[in-house]
């Protein structure tokens, strides 16, 4: 067997696995998730609302000022709900 | 903690509509979200909210501070219709869930449901998948309340 031959027999199958992985990839990256438990956590927080207007002061801007802590609010009466840890 | 943030507040349904989506871009690829899960999550607002039981859906992912309950009820007061909203509040840092509903939110979803809702997304939560775990805990919060 010379040099050809094993380059037909090792080569070309060795060739094909290569461009079938660099196919799947390079063109589509797994998608992988910003989260990941356990790892340190340094995005902006963000408050989804399902209609307009349904937090006060939202009205003609894309970006709110969260005053949680300190603002003014007035406490709408007794509370449910849960809650948990993970 | 969260005082002071700049916390980007995206619509589900109809907000975003006045505004162009580059200024929505910006600010929520800043969240821990992709564009992808973004998508699933606006999906899951809007049908949580038109099917869940005339309540008013929202979810927070970021930091509370301590008390964390008392910064998620903080929170859900500063909705425009308190008594008829539900929040999700989740801060991926303390590992932390809340759920919190209004005086008329409860009576549709009561706290052992949420309690259930709780540890699904705990679950979910656990394995990594943060946006999985808050659509599938709008998904049986909206359930629970169109079922009463």
């Amino acid at each position: 067997m010379n040099f050809q031959d094993w380059l037909i027999l090792f080569g070309a199958p060795i060739l094909v696995v290569v461009a079938v992985f660099a196919l799947i990839f390079l063109r589509h990256p797994r998608p992988q998730s910003r989260y990941r438990a356990g790892r340190p956590y340094d995005f902006k927080p963000v408050w989804f609302v399902a209609r307009n207007g349904a937090v006060p002061g939202d009205s003609g801007s894309h970006a709110a000022e969260l005053e949680a802590a300190h603002g003014e609010t007035v406490a709408s009466g007794p509370k449910g709900g849960s809650h948990g840890k993970w | 903690m969260a005082s002071g943030n700049q916390v980007a507040v995206a619509g589900g349904i109809v907000e975003g509509v006045d505004r162009s989506p580059e200024h929505m871009r910006q600010p929520m690829l800043e969240g821990p979200f992709d564009v992808k899960e973004l998508l699933h999550l606006d999906e899951a607002l809007s049908v949580a909210e038109r099917d869940g039981g005339g309540l008013h859906y929202s979810v927070y992912v970021g930091p509370l501070y301590d008390p964390v309950r008392g910064a998620a009820e903080a929170l859900h007061d500063k909705l425009a219709d308190p008594d008829r909203s539900v929040l999700v509040a989740v801060s991926p840092e303390q590992r932390q869930l809340e759920i919190v509903t209004g005086r008329i939110a409860q009576e549709k979803i009561p706290d052992r449901s949420a309690a259930l809702v709780v540890f699904s997304m705990e679950a979910a939560f656990g394995a990594g998948q943060l946006a999985g775990g808050i659509i599938t805990g709008l998904r049986m919060l909206a359930e629970t309340a169109q079922g009463r």
